[in-house]
């Protein structure tokens, strides 16, 4: 759940500063999450508030705490009552899977005639609201998180490739989806491609055809959305797992994270052949070796 | 009942199904019983198997599938509920089960006439939510998984049967995420069943129809669930809070339209 930059009809608090309709008066909704392996924890769930007037009235039972866990990809939706004071909360790790939001809100837990608070912004001095139960009194929209990775997301970077056979198309096709690039191939070519793929001479002519050209094209793409400011480092690895195998690969080789800001100015180009083991030119070596039978397994020489 | 192990399709011969759709629906279209051209489509090992083990159940099948409808939906539930969620909402579960148990019924519950039926509801081409609302079998599942009500010792599935009987009833609500609150999809089942009842020798509440019959009741309560939730925190709403704002809306437009 998210309530973004929803108007209200009555003053309402908000983690967000420029949101909130108070002048002195901060919230926030705090927690550790993390996972033991069977369950996720929202460790010490708690809110930080520091209006009187609010805490008198979540200590009084007028209004309530909602920590909110959402996994639109499980159908899971669940409320839990947290405090002042932390709480754990576990949730099984099979509930959850991909994209969870975590958010947080203090609400009415029946209805409040004449609301009103100090702090309000000038605009709302001396005006009194009545508040219906289930009113959102104060937001945090809180954070969202990935859970259960592909199990192949922290494996080499040729695993995030998939080739597919397309009966429809005359072309070799490249298209990012969630956990993998898929690269298309027409009928015949996929059968070509089907027996050889499994021969190591040709490995690095494979790569340098189809894996380099794919993983060209789509960090292409994701650095466009970065540097034209659609996108975010965190947002890209929630919707292109396949990019966190890149990420831990350029840390591999180069011991350097793959920041924002790095990944802005890199050469889109050499990087892709590097995170591929240099396929290209190793694929130019092994198709002269090929030429020149001299590593051709089963070839002249091989008895 | 013996067990078996449950699978997941490869993904690599899911994506040839998304690539090949137009050729998988002819397939499907022409192999009602078995799935003998699936060797056609791709090479390899479809499945995959995963450490969990289900009943080996059987679902009925019957060429007018209303008649089976509700019984395979309760067999899904009961056979399948205690998996866990991250199993039951998995595009390469669903798949599994569509060309190993499900296939002669999922093919009997909705005809496939061309590769967009077979996309929208057997594959997972819509988003991740409305896509399992639209897979012809996870559906079934989720039907009688939102709708169970534990407090009916006697018929828990109650409100199920209300559901299959006229799928619109739930349809529109599932769309929308705060259904994955149980509450809420109880209190509005129970309130719609109660309107129905309240005005059935008076008026057919569900044929009552909006915006040039583009809307029926039923989205027009969705809506109003979800403007209620646009301001309210809709997940501390009791399943009488939610009960009591269907109902009195629904009563209102019953009320509005008879005095058409």
């Amino acid at each position: 759940m998210q309530i973004g930059n929803k108007l209200f009809p009555y003053p309402t608090l908000n983690n967000v500063g420029l949101r909130s309709c108070f002048k002195e008066t901060t919230y926030s909704f705090k927690c550790s999450d993390y996972s033991d392996g069977k369950n996720y924890i929202l460790g010490d769930a708690h809110i930080e508030l520091n209006n009187h007037n609010i805490i008198k009235m979540i200590e009084d039972g007028m209004l309530g705490i909602g920590l909110i866990v959402e996994c639109s990809a499980t159908v899971y939706r669940k409320m839990f009552e947290i405090g002042i004071e932390p709480r754990t909360i576990c949730i099984p790790i099979g509930d959850l899977r991909d994209k969870v939001v975590i958010s947080c809100y203090v609400y009415a837990k029946r209805d409040i005639n004449n609301f009103s608070d100090k702090d309000f912004l000038e605009e709302y001095d001396g005006y009194t609201f009545n508040i219906e139960k289930n009113d959102i009194i104060a937001i945090d929209d809180g954070f969202s998180t990935i859970i259960d990775y592909d199990e192949n997301i922290d494996k080499k970077v040729s695993s995030i490739f998939q080739v597919i056979r397309d009966k429809s198309t005359d072309a070799m096709g490249i298209e990012m989806k969630t956990k993998k690039i898929i690269i298309t191939l027409p009928d015949q070519e996929f059968n070509n491609y089907n027996s050889l793929r499994t021969t190591d001479n040709y490995q690095n002519i494979i790569f340098s055809m189809m894996a380099i050209p794919a993983l060209q094209n789509c960090l292409k793409e994701l650095q466009d959305k970065i540097n034209y400011g659609e996108s975010d480092m965190d947002s890209l690895e929630m919707d292109y797992q396949w990019f966190i195998s890149v990420k831990n690969a350029y840390k591999k080789q180069f011991d350097v994270e793959l920041s924002e800001d790095t990944f802005k100015q890199i050469d889109i180009v050499k990087i892709s052949q590097k995170l591929l083991n240099d396929g290209n030119l190793n694929a130019i070596k092994d198709l002269f070796e090929i030429a020149t039978k001299k590593n051709l397994i089963g070839g002249e020489d091989d008895e | 009942m013996n067990k078996k192990y449950i699978s997941f399709i490869k993904d690599e011969a899911l994506e040839t199904l998304y690539k090949n759709s137009e050729e998988v629906a002819e397939k499907l279209m022409t192999n009602r019983n078995n799935t003998d051209w699936l060797k056609d489509i791709y090479r390899g090992e479809w499945f995959e198997e995963k450490k969990y083990r289900i009943n080996d159940f059987e679902l009925k099948t019957d060429e007018n599938y209303s008649n089976v409808d509700y019984e395979n939906s309760i067999i899904l539930y009961e056979n399948l509920k205690e998996l866990p969620r991250y199993i039951l909402t998995d595009e390469r579960f669903w798949m599994w089960i569509l060309l190993t148990k499900g296939y002669r019924a999922a093919l009997q519950a909705m005809k496939i006439n061309s590769k967009k039926t077979f996309e929208q509801h057997w594959l997972f081409s819509e988003s991740k939510r409305r896509s399992l609302f639209f897979n012809v079998l996870a559906r079934c599942y989720l039907r009688v998984a939102l709708s169970v009500d534990d407090s009916n010792n006697e018929d828990p599935y109650w409100l199920t049967k209300f559901v299959i009987e006229k799928p619109e009833r739930f349809r529109t609500l599932s769309w929308r995420s705060s259904s994955s609150e149980k509450t809420i999809v109880i209190g509005t089942l129970k309130a719609e069943k109660d309107i129905i009842e309240k005005y059935k020798d008076i008026i057919d509440v569900e044929r009552i129809t909006y915006n040039e019959g583009k809307a029926t009741i039923y989205s027009e309560i969705s809506k109003q669930i979800s403007l209620y939730g646009s301001v309210r925190l809709i997940d501390a709403a009791s399943e009488q809070d939610i009960y009591n704002l269907v109902y009195n809306k629904m009563d209102e437009m019953v009320q509005k339209e008879l005095k058409k």
